[in-house]
């Protein structure tokens, strides 16, 4: 789309490209990037609310502690009712997973700002964590039982073997769905939103259509972010529920 | 790198896989911390927080019951108090008008009788008085004949 005309030229994309802050040239592994800026304001965001916000532990609290509790209350039940009482041996990797997301997804919506959930690279490594957790849990607790999740006891016999080829190729697609779902919301928003204001940059006047778009899609968006955080810390629960009770 | 350089992206950076290895250092690095955050500031915090409200509520509504149940207790007593009152109240005025009304009948007894013994004594009187007088008449006019008789001679 870059090549079309050099006077009309949006670029939707290059807010999600990385770049080094501190130095030139190459990126190497341990290289700061805006990625790795904006990791770092998400942790000290979850630090400012979950630390400072309720270091004080009012029986009655205050707005901040309120805020920091309700979240904590909501991902805490989230993993009781998903998982039952087992479950929540888990549950402090599940909340920092829900947190980092969260704050990724919502720091992403500030201008300027860099979201690192819209990259593969992140939300991949974040599934594939859960993937191979959960997979290797589920064989510590059950043992072969485990495998009992592909051979569904309560279909006909005859429907079996194609309920297990089924089961087994939607068990792998897993972290590939749990990850791709988590970047692609991110990254669609943001791109409209880019379009949007690219369309605004020059259209003079007529820019109220596309700014008023960008307002319903920002809308649209805040609404987004914390569902897709959502979705990505119930579905880990869900997965998780798998490997304590493979028998259903 | 050299796509990173040219801050111009082909396509989706999202899928420049050169630099997969710096997301995933800083990632690892940023949920280990995010997590000993969680893990050793937060959790530990908010869970003290939260069963010491909890605490709090649950002794707050035992207390509460507890004192509902004193309440139950005090309005029983009083109530079985006042119904004991009430009849100790019955049981006196009963008392007091069956006393009276004895009282009453022993003093009009008590009267008729004086009374029936001042006629008695009364009706002696008039009767000693009738002979009295009879015997007093008789001697005044014995005394007065001779009197009128003198009168009617002069």
């Amino acid at each position: 789309m870059a090549s079309e005309s050099s006077a009309f030229e949006i670029k939707p994309m290059d807010q999600f490209i990385i770049t080094p802050l501190f130095s030139e040239g190459d990126l190497e592994w341990y290289t700061f990037t805006n990625q790795s800026l904006w990791m770092l304001i998400a942790l000290l965001g979850i630090v400012l609310l979950f630390v400072f916000g309720i270091r004080k532990g009012d029986v009655v609290p205050g707005r901040i502690q309120s805020i920091a509790e309700v979240i904590y209350v909501f991902v805490h039940k989230m993993v009781v009712d998903i998982t039952g009482e087992e479950g929540l041996k888990y549950f402090p990797y599940i909340f920092t997973l829900f947190l980092l997301i969260l704050f990724g997804n919502v720091l992403g919506l500030l201008p300027y700002s860099f979201t690192f959930t819209s990259h593969i690279a992140v939300t991949g490594i974040l599934a594939l964590l859960v993937f191979i957790s959960v997979t290797i849990l589920g064989f510590v607790k059950n043992g072969f039982k485990f495998l009992g999740l592909f051979w569904i006891s309560s279909a006909p016999l005859a429907l079996r073997p194609v309920l297990l080829i089924i089961e087994v190729i939607s068990y792998f697609v897993r972290p590939i769905s749990h990850s791709i779902r988590l970047a692609g919301n991110m990254m669609a928003g943001h791109a409209v939103i880019k379009v949007f204001a690219g369309f605004a940059g020059i259209m003079g006047l007529g820019a109220i259509a596309p700014i008023l778009a960008i307002v319903a899609v920002y809308g649209l968006e805040m609404l987004v972010v914390v569902i897709q955080a959502y979705v990505f810390t119930i579905l880990t629960c869900v997965y998780l529920n798998d490997a304590l009770h493979p028998g259903h | 790198m050299a796509n990173s350089s040219e801050k111009s992206s082909i396509g989706m950076p999202q899928l420049d896989f050169s630099n997969f290895d710096n997301q995933t250092f800083w990632l690892f690095l940023f949920l280990i911390l995010v997590f000993l955050v969680i893990r050793l500031l937060v959790m530990p915090r908010m869970e003290e927080t939260l069963t010491n409200r909890r605490k709090i509520i649950e002794e707050d509504i035992q207390e509460a019951e507890e004192l509902k149940e004193k309440a139950l207790e005090v309005e029983k007593t009083l109530n079985f108090e006042l119904e004991n009152a009430r009849v100790k109240a019955n049981d006196i005025l009963r008392n007091c008008k069956d006393e009276i009304k004895r009282n009453t009948q022993d003093a009009i007894a008590d009267i008729d009788l004086k009374i029936a013994e001042l006629i008695k004594v009364s009706e002696k009187n008039i009767v000693s008085l009738k002979a009295d007088s009879k015997k007093e008449v008789s001697k005044l006019s014995k005394k007065l004949a001779p009197e009128i008789v003198k009168l009617l001679i002069s």
